[in-house]
């Protein structure tokens, strides 16, 4: 792997609510697995985990600086993630507050994408009170409740945002 | 008549605080304030980050 893409090590705080990596220009990242409970057409709750990233600048100019890196890191913080859950799965969502909510959503597909072959991805985008709503589940092929989990995914997403 | 009171009770309880999906996003938005601030997660209240990795 050349150093242009090696992942940034990442440090868990000391409460273990989150992670952090610091780029090279300086940005400061930091990513967090909170708990979110799926509904299912049988009425049960499925536990998986909700994952979000957020960037506090180092600078101004530092946005414009391209950095594989942070793609890279992130990738290992979910394969990290189902080394140690490969039961569970992972919720991703992009609201729509500042308007970028379909560039993130794109930008995290496509870094899905390079996951390989042992993942599934489904996507849904929702209109909730006027915004568009993005969201994703992740689940490793080979998780014997990967259909189960799928079925709740939409039905939660359609009992709470269908219109 | 039943049928409009129905889909109203629905509606109430679409758009009530129990929604997780709008939580999730409140949720986003306090952690987000709380990174841009400096602030530790661990001053974040109402969220349950789990210790995943």
């Amino acid at each position: 792997m050349s150093n242009l893409s090696k992942p940034y090590d990442f440090i868990s705080a000391v409460e273990g609510q989150d992670y952090q990596f610091t780029t090279q220009s300086g940005d400061k990242y930091t990513a967090w697995f909170t708990e979110f409970f799926l509904q299912t057409q049988d009425q049960n709750e499925l536990l998986i985990y909700s994952f979000g990233f957020e960037c506090s600048r180092n600078s101004t100019e530092s946005s414009l600086r391209f950095d594989t890196r942070i793609k890279a890191t992130i990738q290992n913080i979910i394969i990290e993630f189902f080394k140690k859950h490969p039961n569970d799965a992972i919720l991703y969502i992009c609201s729509s507050a500042d308007g970028k909510a379909r560039n993130r959503h794109i930008t995290f597909s496509n870094w899905f994408n390079e996951f390989g072959n042992n993942f599934t991805k489904c996507d849904s985008q929702i209109q909730y009170e006027g915004n568009d709503f993005y969201s994703s589940i992740i689940i490793l092929n080979d998780n014997p409740q990967k259909d189960y989990l799928i079925d709740a995914f939409f039905f939660t997403i359609e009992y709470w945002m269908g219109e | 008549m039943d049928t409009v009171k129905t889909k109203n009770t629905k509606s109430e309880q679409k758009n009530s605080l129990d929604n997780p999906f709008i939580k999730l996003i409140k949720d986003k938005k306090k952690i987000n304030a709380a990174i841009k601030s400096g602030k530790s997660l661990s001053k974040v209240k109402g969220v349950k980050f789990v210790k995943a990795i």
